[in-house]
């Protein structure tokens, strides 16, 4: 069979980080082809070659075994390539019919007609059940919907390539198999789909073929039944993963942290308590409330109605006080957690530079900042341990560690940990989650908000699944059923959840 | 009364006509994402052209279009510097306006030997020429020009392909890109568009004046920007605004009473755009993307 | 807006390393040599820009001069010998350069905190008539006057600076639109106040400041300056550069100053006051401002008249720039672009000043299309 795309040697650097290395493998056509890999093992930049965002520093992309020469996303498209990426390319001002019709606009001159097309879009959204409101602003949809428009888009402009990149990350379960199914139907039409994920069960269940990347290079490219989830994580980790974090049973104290019914945008009455020695996980589909509950409890905005209570006392107008005692390990580590342009040693004081010890009378201690930085590399195990070096040069794993580093060093009572483990190895991850468990050990109060449910059974003391800003389940751990944590996520009982 | 009345309206559309054109220029270039504060310097630069094209052709409406296309000389240079070089945009701006200044002024005296203003010329007039203003305003093509482009604009803006596209780059570049249309392409229409406008307010500000005068914009590029945001960077809205500040201006040189200074009246519009800005009237969303460079393989756009 | 003014990512004011290679007394072996080989060319690098964009500008200078008929020579012969080429040419730069450093400080200090002041014009206007004001009437005994006449022009342009910080930090408008809108706001402002009593009848001025409100003239103590109005002011800027410089390393405001520009989310996340700072910020620059009319307006004619800022506040945007916001650095940027504004009246027999003009726009735009590629390539690692 020829090869509809084949990259051969292809490899990316950026400065000194190597993304892409000699990479060499070729998706066929009906395929569902799975890449898989760690974060940071260089799918997205792949991907980015293959549809001509990224431009490789060596080798070649082939379509139709035909090279391609200074790819551009135009060329990529006139290939067939489409691309649906994992933070959509849409223009969120536009509606979803807009945004599909948004590649012809340019072709039909001035004042080209936007009508027309709409029937062949209705025609699509019947054959492959992709239903979506389409003249609504997309901004307005929620993510699933925004993802429908996407690949809505891809299959109007006729991509014979099609690239979903981590597209079952912000899908309910119900969601996610009418997707795969919508997967399987393309492939049997010839067409080619290269699934990028991070969730094996589902490669498992879908692809054809599956290719591992790891440290930026192909480890192997295997057919489906030559793996299993065991194997796969082998190949993925290279070696057999990292011991899990152990969970053991402890008395919570002291009541650290309340929420009584705060109503904040998509937040909608939430009600939570977090106790000293305790871990309290709150999950969800995003978009029901975690944004905003993190936000009120940062100080960012405040609550429409309903309270916090930090040690009992209500948390009002000295919100700065607050935000100032508690530890934070914070969502967006590149806007939030780090200044990327300064060095650890400013990094490792951000918010406190201005206390003792890292300045007295008014003045900075450049040492004292030093030596906390040195020590934090130290103890977190960041690499390289230069602290003179800026944030930006360290990678995401070495980032977060230095982060939850710096929150903890101070052994705040309450932590808020905001998906702490996005986006990094699977080697930070078990350290961070021990890191989580030690300090709950010490006895602080831990509060997790996080997408992931593996991670809430794996470190948490109680959880909370959020839909539509209520908390709808709520479970002590040991009261846990994975079946109701996923009904959960869509807004259904227990009883509803095998319709 | 009524008389009194017609004039008084008819300086106020006189008086807002440059801000109008200029303030739908920077619509076009924000839209698709590039801030333009060099309106100020595209203002006197196209005032400039008009006059001097004019007085060496001796056509009224070859002046026209010599203000607009230095107007949209300057503006290509405020793109090649913003979207091919990359650089700051309000830099750019501001450096256009002091080359522009710098530039006119240098002009006026190798051109003409003055250090003030250039020799009188007539350029497009009203068929109405010598009527009551009201009339005399009716008649004036340019002035039709002006109104019709206020709608054109919207035309293009919101019922057309290029509109979409144009939108697009502003608001979610990346989009664009991925839908196989080029970014800086549509960019640099935008900006080339509010070259043009802008060179065209300033071709009327010598047309009212019949001649040029040393850095007679005087600040009314800046006044087209703060109508542009105040109109939400949409052409109806963005008109309606200039009109206001046009009143405003009016209100000022026709009012002088003892009770009111007139330096009060002289900073009304000033102060009526800082009344809104600050956000009195609702707050103004500005295209999303508004001042970024965009970057193909960058990683957040 | 996303100002791009930018700064190396390698953090030049984080604290060197004292044992980083380099040290004085280290053997000079290969291994150094190859090291200094390396800083040297990081060196030119950074210094790239502003040679290009310099050397590039006034050679098109030369064109411009050629093509309106002057040899390019003579045209540089005379700027040389006007300005920096004597004492009295350097009497002139140095007093055109001192407003211009405490704009080219106001700029920079704003932009720590990633703001643009484009309305130091209008602060350093009303700063400069408040110093006339109290100056006029302060009692005259020992310093006092002085301080009140300095106190009053930073308090001045503090507190016109301080509006656009406010409304940023309350309403979220963008400060650059609101300062440009400020500045005519301000011409209209004083020419009201000196209008309605502060100004002598039938002109534009207001009195003399106080005698001992003056400060005192370098041609006093330095006779090859005489003639040139060049005063004690200047001190008072080198000063306040230094000490900014200062105050932006060893302080943990100016850190946070900093935190705010570089990482606005960060700064929100740690918990800093946001609002108070970016207030604080644009406050801070207007008081700079402020105090730049104190070389006209204490230190050479000792009243303040109308018109009399003359552009330093828009120029000091360019003097910020080519420093690229270092306090130090405003100190020889402002001297360039004072020598560059003098110059025009030395050229002005031979060709139009406005010549002068054009050249600094023209450096300027060449400078942050060359800057704006170098960040470009160091964002990349």
């Amino acid at each position: 069979m020829i090869p509809t795309a084949r990259f051969v040697e292809v490899t990316k650097k950026y400065g000194r980080v190597t993304a892409n290395e000699q990479v060499s493998f070729s998706i066929l056509p009906g395929e569902v082809h799975a890449l898989v890999g760690e974060n940071g093992a260089g799918k997205s930049t792949l991907m980015g070659i293959l549809s001509g965002f990224v431009r490789p520093d060596a080798g070649t992309v082939l379509i139709d075994e035909a090279p391609v020469r200074d790819a551009t996303p135009a060329t990529m498209l006139r290939h067939g390539v489409g691309l649906c990426a994992q933070h959509f390319h849409q223009v969120p001002t536009l509606t979803g019919y807009e945004n599909i019709a948004l590649g012809r606009a340019g072709k039909r001159g001035l004042f080209g007609s936007l009508r027309g097309d709409r029937k062949r879009i209705r025609e699509l959204m019947q054959r492959y059940r992709l239903d979506v409101e389409l003249d609504v602003p997309v901004d307005d949809l929620s993510l699933g919907e925004r993802e429908r428009v996407e690949i809505l888009g891809l299959l109007y402009r006729d991509s014979r390539i099609l690239i979903l990149d981590e597209p079952t990350a912000v899908l309910a379960a119900s969601e996610v198999e009418s997707l795969l199914q919508t997967m399987r139907t393309l492939a049997a039409e010839g067409r080619s789909i290269i699934f990028v994920s991070h969730k094996l069960p589902e490669v498992l269940a879908v692809a054809d073929r599956v290719t591992v990347l790891r440290g930026g290079r192909v480890v192997e490219t295997l057919p489906r039944r030559d793996v299993d989830t065991e194997r796969l994580v082998r190949l993925i980790v290279g070696g057999s993963p990292p011991r899990p974090a152990q969970w053991s049973a402890q008395v919570p104290g002291r009541e650290v942290l309340a929420v009584r019914d705060a109503t904040l945008g998509r937040l909608d009455g939430l009600s939570l308590t977090v106790s000293e020695g305790q871990i309290v996980g709150v999950g969800g589909v995003e978009g029901n409330g975690q944004k905003e509950l993190a936000s009120a409890l940062l100080g960012y905005e405040p609550l429409v109605s309903g309270e916090i209570r930090f040690m009992g006392e209500p948390v009002k107008r000295d919100v700065r006080k607050f935000r100032r005692s508690i530890g934070v390990i914070p969502e967006d580590r590149h806007r939030e957690g780090l200044i990327l342009g300064r060095s650890l040693v400013e990094n490792g004081a951000l918010g406190r530079h201005d206390r003792s010890p890292f300045s007295s009378a008014g003045v900075l201690r450049w040492d004292k900042m030093r030596a906390h930085a040195a020590e934090i590399i130290d103890v977190y195990g960041v690499r390289p341990g230069d602290a003179t070096l800026p944030a930006r040069s360290f990678s995401g794993g070495n980032q977060q560690r230095f982060i939850a580093g710096r929150e903890l060093s101070q052994r705040p009572p309450l932590l808020l940990a905001v998906h702490p483990t996005r986006g990094v190895d699977l080697g930070a991850v078990q350290f961070l989650h021990g890191r989580l468990l030690e300090e709950r050990a010490r006895g602080a109060a831990i509060l997790l908000i996080t997408a992931d449910l593996s991670e809430l059974e794996a470190v948490c003391d109680r959880i909370h699944i959020l839909y539509r800003g209520r908390s709808f389940y709520e479970a002590a751990r040991n009261e846990i059923d994975t079946d109701g944590m996923q009904s959960a996520l869509l807004g259904l009982g227990p009883s509803e959840s095998r319709r | 009364m009524i008389e009194i009345t017609l004039a008084f309206l008819a300086q106020v559309l006189r008086i807002s006509v440059p801000y109008v054109l200029a303030a739908l220029g920077g619509t076009f270039s924000e839209r698709g994402g590039v801030i333009n504060i060099a309106l100020e310097g595209i203002l006197l630069g196209g005032a400039f052209g008009a006059a001097v094209i004019t007085l060496a052709t001796g056509s009224a409406w070859v002046g026209v279009l010599g203000g607009m296309a230095v107007g949209m000389l300057l503006a290509a240079l405020h793109g090649v510097i913003t979207i091919w070089g990359r650089a700051d945009q309000i830099l750019s701006g501001l450096a256009i306006n002091m080359l522009a200044l710098g530039a006119t002024r240098g002009g006026l005296k190798v051109l003409y030997g003055s250090a003030s203003n250039s020799p009188r010329f007539e350029g497009v007039s009203s068929v109405f020429e010598g009527r009551a203003a009201f009339l005399q305003l009716l008649g004036h093509p340019l002035f039709w020009m002006a109104a019709g482009l206020v709608i054109l604009a919207y035309l293009l803006l919101f019922r057309s392909g290029f509109g979409l596209a144009l939108r697009a780059a502003g608001d979610g570049p990346r989009a664009l890109d991925g839908a196989g249309l080029s970014v800086d392409g549509y960019r640099f229409a935008g900006v080339l568009l509010s070259g043009a406008l802008g060179g065209l307010a300033g071709t009327w500000l010598v047309t009212e004046q019949h001649s040029f005068t040393d850095g007679m914009s005087n600040g009314r590029g800046y006044i087209a920007l703060a109508a542009m945001i105040v109109g939400k960077w949409h052409p109806y809205k963005v008109a309606l605004a200039c009109l206001l500040f046009g009143a405003a201006e009016t209100l000022q040189i026709r009012v002088s009473a003892e009770w009111i200074p007139t330096q009060f009246l002289q900073m009304l519009p000033y102060l009526v755009t800082l009344v809104v800005l600050a956000g009195w009237i609702g707050r103004a969303h500005p295209p999303r993307h508004l001042g970024e460079p965009y970057d193909r393989s960058g990683a957040r756009s | 807006m996303t100002g791009s003014m930018p700064r190396t990512p390698g953090s030049p004011r984080t604290p060197r390393n004292p044992e980083t290679p380099g040290t004085p007394g280290a053997p000079k072996n290969r291994a150094t040599t190859l090291m200094n080989s390396k800083t040297l060319r990081r060196r030119l690098r950074v210094a790239a820009p502003v040679l290009l964009s310099v050397s590039l500008g006034l050679a098109l200078g030369g064109i411009i001069a050629a093509l309106l008929q002057v040899s390019p020579l003579d045209f540089y012969g005379q700027l040389w010998s006007g300005t920096v080429g004597s004492s009295f040419g350097w009497g002139q730069v140095l007093y055109r350069a001192t407003p211009l450093i405490f704009c080219g400080l106001s700029v920079a200090f704003a932009f720590q905190a990633r703001l643009f002041n484009i309305g130091a014009e209008g602060q350093m206007a009303v700063g400069g008539l408040a110093m006339a004001a109290v100056g006029a009437v302060a009692p005259s005994a020992g310093p006092i006057a002085l301080i009140l006449a300095l106190g009053a022009g930073a308090l001045a342009g503090g507190i016109w600076g301080g509006i656009p910080g406010v409304l940023k930090a309350r309403t979220g408008s963008h400060e650059v639109i609101v300062t440009i809108l400020l500045n005519f706001i301000a011409f209209a402002v004083v020419n009201y106040l000196l209008v309605r009593g502060l100004a002598l009848p039938e002109t534009v001025r207001t009195a003399e400041i106080v005698e001992s409100a003056h400060l005192f003239r370098l041609s006093d103590f330095v006779p090859a300056f005489r003639g040139a109005p060049v005063n004690a002011a200047l001190f008072l800027a080198l000063l306040c550069a230094v000490a900014l410089a200062a105050w932006l390393r060893f302080t943990p405001w100016g850190l946070s100053l900093q935190i705010l520009g570089e990482g606005p989310g960060a700064a929100r996340y740690a918990g800093l006051p946001v609002g108070r700072l970016t207030a604080f910020a644009m406050s801070g620059a207007g008081a700079l401002a402020g105090l730049g009319g104190a070389s006209f307006v204490l230190g050479f004619k000792h009243y303040f008249e109308e018109g009399f800022t003359g552009g330093a506040g828009f120029l000091g945007i360019a003097v910020a720039l080519l420093a690229r916001n270092r306090a130090l650095a405003v100190i020889p940027s402002a001297i360039f672009f004072g020598a560059l504004s003098y110059g025009g009246f030395v050229v002005n027999r031979t060709v139009p000043r406005e010549v002068l003009d054009v050249l600094q726009a023209v450096i300027l735009i060449l400078f942050i299309v060359f800057e704006a590629r170098r960040t470009a390539g160091e964002g990349r690692t």
